[in-house]
């Protein structure tokens, strides 16, 4: 009975043509019933699409220009609720990822540093703007920091003081290392909690501190 | 040696097998130990090197003994922040590995470059307390034919770590394998304080 079965249906595999012929014939049904109800539905390209987002399905040429925000005028980001010049929003994007670099590189430095972080070993993390560049700047504690921590740093970012007996604080030496460059220190840290007079000196010089302070 | 570079090293001590790598790190720590116990005089983190010795050469410590070690040890480290003298940074880099070790007892195997690294930190400090520092751009890793200590030092602990990644058991080594690493340590010491400011 079962042999009886595959052998007359039209979709078997060792009868081809009638299968193909079937299934044209299912095809060619569904269109008429859509074309007949003349409706958009998900079988009508496009439709769909331009009834919920109202997009155009035409040339790009064609299309009218959307309005552009002129550069040189202020403009006002709505989710921030600030309004700013260009070069404004270009300073705090600036300011902001200097903030986060120096937050992100103290947490994996101080990471790094193992056990000598509780004996005293402390890194500075800052973003020093030199005529427009950022440069990310590192410094430590004692005279050469940690050689597995000064051999692990990112490509581009710079050691700086290397072999210097320095009595002054990591963040400070950072702070001074741009006053020296005529730079900018855009964002300062340390890994660990920034003292006091640390504190004074760059809140005095107004330079944020981007990690905690003690 | 030549062209070795510290990538190579730490992927080297790394794989070593964890005995052996605290085996590595305990070597490590006798060579710079004794410039701790110039400035400090004090046992404790002798004997608890002494202790992680035993740990990696015969598998065999008492824990409460070692944390006991661990404290006594920590109370002595001198702390940078609050003794920032060039002893006192000398005594803190050649002491701190040992307690880096611990954390490679414990299975932390980053700080087994730490601990690996600590003597050449440690001879850095001693250039720059005897007025010879060594060169800013000196790639540590990069040269080798040069006079200085430190390269050689570097030799040293290649010749080291190339022993242990060899097949030989530990077994094999220990008794004047651990000898050699502290006369090591002791001829550092020797070699630089003639040269040392006096106090």
């Amino acid at each position: 009975m079962r042999a009886d079965a595959r052998s007359t249906s039209p979709l078997r595999l060792g009868n081809l043509p009638a299968a193909v012929s079937a299934a044209k014939k299912i095809i060619l049904l569904l269109w008429f019933i859509v074309a007949s109800l003349a409706t958009a539905s998900a079988l009508t390209p496009g439709t769909t699409e331009t009834r919920v987002g109202q997009k155009s399905f035409a040339p790009l040429e064609s299309r009218q220009a959307e309005p552009l925000q002129t550069a040189g005028l202020p403009q006002r980001n709505r989710s921030c609720g600030y309004e700013l010049a260009p070069e404004s929003l270009l300073a705090a994007y600036q300011q902001e990822w200097a903030r986060m670099v120096v937050q992100e590189r103290a947490a994996a430095i101080q990471a790094q540093l193992g056990v000598s972080a509780s004996f005293g070993e402390t890194y500075g993390v800052g973003v020093v703007q030199n005529s427009g560049t950022l440069n990310v700047i590192i410094s430590s504690k004692s005279p050469y920091g940690l050689g597995a921590v000064n051999r692990s740093l990112l490509p581009g970012e710079q050691y700086i003081n290397r072999g210097l007996q320095s009595k002054v604080h990591a963040e400070i030496q950072i702070n001074n290392f741009a006053e020296q460059t005529a730079g900018n220190t855009l964002s300062v840290g340390a890994t660990r909690p920034v003292c006091v007079g640390c504190q004074a000196e760059l809140d005095a010089s107004g330079v944020p501190i981007a990690t905690k302070r003690k | 040696m030549t062209g070795e570079s510290f990538q190579q090293y730490q992927s080297a001590v790394l794989n070593l097998p964890k005995q052996k790598q605290l085996a590595f790190c305990c070597a490590c720590c006798e060579h710079v130990l004794p410039f701790f116990e110039y400035f400090r005089y004090d046992v404790a983190p002798r004997e608890l090197l002494n202790t992680l010795w035993q740990a990696a050469l015969e598998a065999d410590f008492n824990q409460p003994e070692l944390e006991d070690m661990i404290k006594r040890t920590s109370l002595v480290i001198p702390n940078i922040g609050e003794e920032d003298d060039m002893p006192s940074e000398i005594a803190m880099r050649a002491s701190i590995g040992v307690l880096e070790s611990v954390d490679v007892l414990n299975g932390k195997s980053e700080a087994a470059i730490r601990a690996a690294s600590s003597p050449l930190d440690v001879l850095q400090l001693v250039h720059l307390h005897i007025g010879e520092p060594v060169h800013p751009d000196f790639e540590l890793f990069e040269v080798i034919d040069n006079a200085s200590i430190v390269p050689r030092e570097i030799g040293k602990e290649w010749k080291i770590l190339n022993e242990l990644l060899s097949e030989v058991s530990l077994k094999d080594l220990s008794a004047d394998w651990k000898l050699a690493q502290q006369d090591r340590g002791n001829q550092l010491l020797a070699l630089y304080t003639p040269r040392f400011p006096s106090p």
